[in-house]
């Protein structure tokens, strides 16, 4: 040693074991921002492509633009790229039969072709999804729906040629043009030119119906097709999303464009560059409170094993001041161990912040057994700037812990070192209070330990403190994603893959042959029937929630002493496919009792729209507990104006935030009463049922079920079929990726709380190592040590876990407000499940953090550990 | 020549019904070379008196003036700096940083100065001390005795002009008391240095030039020795 700078590395090799915890807090801490960061980036990254390719790689779509104006748009600064399109005049697929059109409703004529013409870049910067064949890349290529070849005369395939009439719609002999994907068995079709086309390629349309009328066509349009004279729909993707709104009007300005421009808002709110600028500066305070709360956190966390870490080494530096260092002197030795920490810890930190989420992804991963199909889209984005920031926050929040501590390490009075031994760091201790309560439960360790919390205030708070920020964060981040899903920022899409319906006609239901054929179908798992009746509720005011009242008053008018007659209820019942989500909902039934007793599930949470705040409302009408009974009743409502309604009575059963088959809010103040087929043959007298919900097993072949429905459909025109099922299967992959993310995020937030427990915990304990082995050398058993340790862990935890629940709440309800300005309100409630679940996790891994510790002071040789020096 | 005086030195800890004076007006002068051994009961003030003359505490009221300079008119720095140049420190419990070996330990001050170490003298001083072969040696891996002769070997390593000894014997037993005694007054002698020291032990007061006896925070005796 040639330098009193060295003494920080003496200090660092010495006391590994204390210096090994400051950088795990550090760690943890850098593991948590670039967690998150990942995170964001990954999750931001998903839902861009996901936009695009939904909606297209473009920020602004300029319509009707003169041909000549489209080369100068795209030599302008800050374009990148630039797609037209024009919209074709319709074609004629088909005539329409005569069967089909015998049935009722509104039925065309013939069902037409919505041609697209794309040039080249429009082709990429918009997804098609090909089921066979290419793209087209000349004029009069032509890819379509892959069912218009079923309605196309002749075996067509690829590559062979068609000849379609182009012309317009009217709207019955008038020359009116018929509004887009308008129906009417009026409207006329006048025929203008006939084009031909190559087919080169099928298309995978989003939705199917049996009753389609409109498929879509894309064909290719060259550049040197355009015409000065001709207008277009160009979209126009920028160089970057910044600032679009200026540099778009900017550009229509500069070529004298008058059509209102239209932005790609689901795009541009990835970008945070939205037209709805509250959206925008609520997503903005929703990331600002976030970064803060993790960065206290994080600084929390480190200045915390720094303040420990100086701490227990007053008397050393009290010493060193003896023999005649300076403060300034102390001051730089810490400072530089926070830097020689800084410099293990961050780069370990990013690295763990990365594994974690590849972690958590690939656990996932291999729990759910088809989960790769879905995930390849799903990837873990390694972000240099993320890694950068992280590195940077942590330097920083290394230097401002250590500030602190550096400073009081300096200030220590020399004093402090000759008055203790060298081996005992000083302690203000005061006199506490006698814990009375616990020795009376817990006996002498009781009290022991009730001290031992008390006497130190200093480490007291830091441990305290420590959990309750893992606390806190735990419960406002599940909180927060629970509350997406609630305000439906994830749409799980229904649960069905296709619907089949009796449109009209003389059938009032299906028979129960066909539901059994149906259901028997090879690749069928359930099948929903549909039944629903309108039931009048008998409701008293005072159940009747207040923020409701106020926005669908309309329904509550009709009253008598204090009696409302609720018209819009329904009740329903899905069928033996719904039972076993209903017997899950059920709250202390079964479905034994749902039948004797008429019970029913009840579902009165409404997504509403508040015109006059100009923001969705979630809301529940009805504040029912389960147990209430409701009385209703199945009159129509102009019978029921003639009064003595015939009532009814059901029992709530079980009560669910949303409906089964859509996993969705009720809407219009509608009030849904699941219940049982019996129930509700029970109370309507009815079975009659026109819908049925098709459900394919994961990965079944639709094609067996598809040919049933096609048959039967044409067969008779009554039924109709909607196939949904690439619809759905997108939304519920969408949906599960942002589950994996959420709930991963909340994994990570959940893995890096309890190792900041686990490391506070055995950290105070481990340091303390030589006062239990003083305890065991006058007497004090095995057992009454670990008693000790598990009462002071436990103490721990139950005071961590009231203050972290008070905060956590606090900061749960600050966010509700955010949500609230973001457009969407919805009543807060103190998150009890996310409470509980973070304190019982709490007073858990404080117990199980005093389990290495403690198995450390029970060996060993106790004279030891009373003279070792740490 | 004096080096160290005392004019009207107080201490006193807490404040009202639970004051307490440590020290009351205390009132000494000692010479250079001197060594002065300071007795008397528990609580009397002994230790208070020599943490004040080393700079390491701060009187109620009163002067210390040590080589003619008021060292509590001297900044926090300042301070740092004449403990590390003048006074050396050695404790009944050693007080060794546990990370350094003990030639490290010894070293300390200088290093703190930003000094480069003469080889030499600290060669001869681990010779002194009996430590040649106990270098390397971290204090934990030393008996008592040997670190009480590495906490010497740190006071004696700037060749202070004091050195001031709180019972450093006091934990140990009478063949090491006498060797710690004996090389403490040799390092004295060798470098003409003032020994003051604290200490229950008579056969060590007896051997010192002076005893100075405190009660009640108070000198009730100052005799010279040999006399």
């Amino acid at each position: 040693m040639n330098s009193y700078g060295q003494l920080t590395s003496r200090y660092l090799k010495g006391q590994w074991k204390r210096a090994f915890l400051t950088v795990i807090g550090i760690i943890l801490s850098v593991a948590l921002i670039t967690g998150i960061g990942t995170m964001v980036v990954s999750f931001r990254e998903y839902e861009i492509n996901k936009a695009i390719t939904d909606t297209g790689d473009y920020h602004v779509l300029y319509p009707e633009v003169p041909g000549a104006l489209i080369p100068k748009i795209k030599n302008s600064v800050g374009v990148s790229r630039v797609g037209v399109i024009i919209n074709e005049k319709d074609l004629v697929i088909s005539k329409v039969s005569a069967l089909e059109r015998s049935a009722s409703g509104e039925i065309p004529p013939y069902r037409y072709l919505k041609l697209k013409s794309y040039d080249r870049n429009s082709l990429k910067m918009f997804s098609v999804f090909l089921k066979e064949g290419r793209l087209p890349q000349k004029p009069g290529e032509l890819v379509l729906d892959y069912w218009v070849l079923d309605y196309l005369p002749g075996a067509l395939k690829l590559g062979d040629q068609i000849k379609l009439a182009s012309g317009v719609r009217y709207a019955g002999n008038s020359d009116r043009p018929m509004e887009e994907y308008k129906l009417s068995s009026e409207e006329t079709f006048q025929q203008e030119t006939e084009k031909e086309f190559t087919i080169v390629g099928l298309i995978t349309p989003r939705f199917e119906s049996s009753h389609n009328y409109f498929a879509n066509g894309i064909t290719f349009l060259g550049h040197q097709q355009l015409t000065s004279k001709e207008t277009y729909n160009v979209y126009v993707r920028l160089t970057s999303a910044r600032g679009v709104q200026e540099r778009a009007e900017a550009i229509a300005q500069a070529f004298g464009l008058n059509h209102p421009i239209k932005y790609n808002n689901q795009l541009l709110r990835l970008s945070a560059q939205d037209q709805d600028s509250s959206l925008n500066q609520a997503l903005t305070m929703v990331a600002i409170f976030f970064t803060l709360l993790v960065i206290v956190c994080a600084v929390a966390v480190i200045y915390n094993a720094f303040h420990i870490s100086v701490v227990e080494r007053v008397s050393q530096f009290g010493l060193l001041r003896c023999v005649g260092a300076t403060p300034g002197q102390i001051h730089r030795i810490v400072l530089k161990e926070a830097g020689i920490l800084s410099l293990s810890g961050i780069p370990l930190g990013l690295v763990f912040g990365v594994l974690a989420m590849k972690l958590v992804i690939y656990l996932i991963n291999s729990l759910g057994a088809n989960a790769l199909v879905f995930l390849k889209d799903l990837q873990v984005e390694v972000s240099l700037p993320v890694l950068l920031l992280s590195s940077l926050l942590g330097l920083v929040t290394v230097y401002l812990s250590a500030m602190g501590p550096a400073k009081q390490a300096a200030k220590i009075s020399p004093l402090e070192a000759i008055r203790n031994t060298g081996s005992d760091q000083k302690e203000a201790f005061k006199k506490v209070k006698q814990a009375r309560l616990l020795q009376w439960i817990f006996g002498i360790e009781g009290q022991i330990a009730g001290k031992n919390l008390r006497r130190k205030k200093k480490r007291f708070q830091i441990t305290v403190f420590s959990m309750i920020i893992s606390i806190v964060l735990y419960i406002v981040f599940s909180y927060f994603f629970n509350s997406l899903f609630r305000i439906g920022a994830v749409e799980g899409g229904v649960d069905a893959d296709f619907l089949l319906s009796i449109k009209k006609g003389e059938q009032t239901s299906f028979s129960a042959e066909q539901y059994v054929e149906i259901k028997n179908l090879p690749g069928v798992e359930y099948v929903y029937k549909n039944k629903s009746t309108d039931v009048a509720l008998r409701v008293s005011e005072k159940k009747v929630n207040p923020r409701f009242a106020e926005l669908k008053g309309e329904l509550l008018e009709k009253k008598e002493a204090g009696i409302i007659l609720y018209p819009a209820g329904k009740l329903l019942s899905y069928g033996e496919a719904l039972l076993p989500k209903i017997e899950e909902t059920l709250q202390g039934y079964d479905l034994a009792a749902m039948n004797q007793q008429n019970g029913i599930i009840l579902i009165s949470t409404n997504m509403l729209y508040d015109s006059v705040g100009k923001k969705r409302v979630i809301v529940e009408a009805f504040d029912y507990q389960v147990g209430d009974e409701i009385q209703l009743s199945i009159q129509r409502s102009d019978e029921l104006e003639k009064g003595n309604p015939q009532l009814m009575t059901v029992k709530v059963m079980g009560i669910s935030e949303n409906t089964f088959l859509d996993d969705g809010y009720t809407e219009d103040g509608q009030v849904y009463l699941f219940t049982t087929d019996y129930v509700y043959q029970k109370l309507t007298g009815n079975q009659d049922y026109r819908q049925m919900a098709i459900r394919l097993e994961e990965n079944a072949d639709p094609e067996a079920v598809v040919k049933y429905l096609k048959n039967l459909t044409v067969q008779n025109p009554s039924y109709e079929y909607l196939d949904i099922s690439n619809y759905v299967e997108k939304l519920r992959n969408a949906a599960l990726t942002t589950k994996i993310f959420f709930y991963g995020f909340i994994a990570v937030v959940a893995l890096i709380g309890s190792l900041n427990i686990i490391n506070t915990i055995s950290t105070n304990l481990i340091l303390r190592s030589r006062e239990f082995a003083m305890l065991k050398a006058i007497g004090m058993t095995q057992a009454g040590i670990n008693k000790l340790v598990c009462l002071e862990s436990t103490l721990y935890g139950l005071i961590a876990a009231i203050y972290g629940g008070i905060i956590g709440s606090a900061f749960t309800y600050l966010l509700s407000k955010i949500i609230t300005q973001a457009g969407i309100e919805y009543t807060w409630g103190i998150p009890w499940s996310q409470i509980l679940t973070a304190v019982l996790g709490a007073i858990l891994l404080a117990l199980f953090s005093g389990y290495i510790p403690l198995k450390r002071i029970n060996q060993g040789v106790m004279i030891e550990k009373i003279r070792i020096e740490e | 020549m004096e080096v160290v005086r005392t004019i009207d030195l107080c201490k006193s800890y807490g404040t009202g019904a639970i004051k307490i004076d440590a020290l009351k007006e205390v009132n000494l002068s000692i010479k250079q070379g001197e060594f002065v051994a300071v007795v008397g009961p528990s609580g009397s003030g002994k230790s208070t008196l020599l943490h004040l003359l080393g700079g390491v505490d701060r009187p109620s009221a009163g002067k210390v003036v040590i080589d003619g300079m008021d060292i509590y008119q001297l900044n926090e720095k300042e301070l740092a700096i004449f403990r590390r140049r003048k006074v050396g420190f050695v404790f009944q419990f050693y007080n060794l940083i546990p990370v350094l070996t003990a030639e490290e330990n010894i070293t300390l001050p200088i290093l703190l100065d930003r000094k480069k170490i003469n080889t030499n003298y600290i060669k001869e001083l681990l010779d002194i001390l009996g430590l040649q072969q106990r270098r390397h040696h971290l204090p934990a891996e030393l008996s008592g005795g040997q670190q009480q002769r590495v906490s010497i070997g740190r006071a004696l390593a700037y060749k202070p002009a004091i050195i001031l000894a709180d019972e450093p014997t006091g934990n140990l037993d009478s063949k090491n008391s006498k060797e710690i005694i004996d090389l403490l007054k040799l390092s004295v002698k060798k470098y003409h240095q003032t020994l003051i020291i604290i200490t229950h032990d008579l056969a060590i007061a007896s051997q010192a030039d002076r005893v100075i006896t405190i009660e009640d925070g108070m000198i009730v005796q100052d005799e010279v020795m040999g006399a």
